[in-house]
């Protein structure tokens, strides 16, 4: 009996009340509710994806591309004098920073151990691997570092030079492709997002329309009628933005074996595991503006709705 | 606390609902109007709840000039005074007790005395063990009584009824009027729409009565 004499003591707690009513709406018409949320969700998802894999990619590349390095084979005649020699040379540039000697019987011993043809090699007679230098060039502008690329092979002592950002440069630019098709998607899901809660909420004021005008014949003002409404609105927020981070995850654990398979084609010493993910901060960013969004639009609907309805 | 001062009222195409219609309902007054069907009753109770504005002519309403009153005053006004409807105007999808307590709700009631008002409320029109019901599930009388005791819970300064008593038997229509007659006391205006001579008659209070729009003298 007392449960059905629900009057709130103060302002707060009309707020938790009018939550409370905007949530049971929602859980009255489960299919309804279902449907709306699943919307909104896969609206944000596409754009969430892109973001995150695009973020990600891109903060690992910048990480790699910030210490670029470029591999300097000398030729077959080397020695460690001149190995001595040509470093010493080397590091006098001020767009070299630390040179890794990669001495021929060292790189031998590492190619058997990694290809697993340690036996097969064994049994070769001589070593056909070359001495080589691993150079950290201090320079970060792809031209330039293509001209010392192009420097260092002008050197007597050294073969080949192979500079290995071509592909970084591609896969930034699919990057940064990638993240501004997510923005624009992004906005088009903001649109399309704003379009589905003020469609749903101008549903719910025509479904309640009878409601609506007795509470305004008996006193009740606009914010009064509007609160649940706007409330309804902030649940649907964020509750499709829940769903779309749930589906952005399990997306993504499906994608990041393959994305990481592409990484190993391209490069061994870049990072081969990357942390897709949008982060606790940008997961709590995402409910906020979800819900703010939501809020927003539930409102925009529902005072247009609700001023055109007069007892 | 109710004063019309020559006030028309005239709907597009020329039809004059109202005709220079002047009276005063004071503080502690129980009035009724009445009149034939399309007199004007109902045109005069939606003026006061500022549901329609007058044509010309004055209207206050618990101190409040309805000339130029503002769409955020309306809601005021309508707190202030607690209306019964023919047509019952309840929330079905509430229960009865969440009915009563709207007025309250809006108003921002504490609950603890928000509950006590709803059950004394419920109590004086006989519909406390009723109180857990819907609307649909009561009977016509028993849906106006929901209606008087939402109208009364809030403890309006002013009493508004258009046919409280249509859809009761005499003997509820009788304790309902002693309800109203107990609001009169502690100083409630009330204004009661009725068709029914015989209770007006034996109220023995002021009455209005229209006439194709014209107060009769």
């Amino acid at each position: 009996m007392t449960s059905t004499f629900s009057v709130p003591s103060n302002r707060l707690q009309q707020h938790v009340v009018d939550l409370k009513q905007a949530g049971q709406g929602m859980l009255a018409r489960p299919a309804a509710t279902l449907a709306t949320l699943l919307t909104i969700a896969t609206t944000l998802l596409v754009p969430i994806l892109l973001l995150v894999i695009s973020s990600s990619l891109t903060q690992t590349l910048d990480q790699y591309s910030n210490s670029p390095r470029l591999t300097a084979y000398l030729v077959e005649s080397s020695n460690e004098d001149m190995i001595f020699n040509v470093s010493e040379r080397l590091l006098l540039r001020e767009d070299i920073g630390v040179i890794e000697v990669v001495p021929r019987a060292r790189a031998f011993t590492e190619f058997a151990n990694v290809s697993g043809f340690d036996g097969l090699l064994g049994e070769l007679e001589i070593n056909p691997l070359p001495d080589a230098l691993i150079i950290s060039a201090l320079q970060l502008d792809p031209t330039k570092l293509e001209s010392l690329a192009k420097e260092l092979a002008a050197f007597p002592e050294i073969d080949i030079v192979q500079l290995d950002v071509e592909w970084i440069k591609r896969l930034q630019g699919f990057t940064q492709l990638m993240r501004n098709f997510g923005l624009l998607i992004g906005l088009a899901a903001l649109i399309g997002f704003f379009l589905v809660i003020a469609t749903t909420t101008k549903l719910i004021v025509q479904q309640s329309e009878d409601e609506i005008r007795v509470l305004k014949l008996i006193g009740a003002p606009d914010a009064f009628i509007l609160r649940p409404l706007l409330y309804s609105g902030l649940l649907y927020g964020f509750c499709a933005a829940v769903m779309a981070l749930i589906l952005q995850l399990a997306m993504i654990v499906t994608l990041v074996s393959l994305i990481n398979e592409f990484l190993v084609e391209y490069n061994t010493s870049m990072p081969t595991e990357i942390d897709f993910n949008l982060g606790l901060l940008g997961a709590v960013l995402m409910l906020l503006a979800s819900s703010s969004l939501g809020f927003l639009a539930a409102g925009v609907s529902a005072y247009r709705e609700v001023l055109k309805l007069e007892p | 606390m109710i004063k019309f001062e020559r006030v028309f009222k005239r709907y597009p195409g020329g039809f004059e609902a109202l005709s220079d219609v002047s009276f005063n309902v004071e503080k502690g007054e129980l009035a009724f109007i009445t009149g034939h069907s399309g007199a004007g009753k109902s045109t005069l109770l939606k003026l006061i709840l500022a549901l329609e504005s007058a044509s010309s002519g004055n209207i206050s309403v618990a101190d409040l000039s309805l000339k130029n009153i503002s769409r955020r005053q309306i809601p005021k006004l309508r707190q202030r005074i607690g209306t019964v409807f023919q047509d019952h105007q309840l929330l079905a999808r509430r229960t009865v007790a969440d009915n009563v307590a709207l007025p309250l709700k809006i108003s921002n009631f504490p609950k603890f005395e928000a509950d006590r008002r709803v059950r004394a409320a419920l109590d004086k029109v006989g519909l406390l063990s009723k109180a857990s019901y819907f609307p649909p599930m009561l009977s016509s009388g028993e849906q106006q009584r929901v209606g008087i005791a939402r109208a009364v819970v809030n403890r309006p300064s002013i009493i508004l009824a258009d046919e409280p008593t249509g859809n009761l038997d005499p003997a509820l229509s009788a304790e309902i009027m002693q309800v109203f007659q107990q609001f009169q006391k502690v100083g409630v205006a009330l204004l009661i729409a009725s068709h029914d001579i015989s209770l007006v008659n034996a109220m023995g209070c002021r009455t209005l009565v229209l006439e194709d729009g014209r107060l009769l003298p």
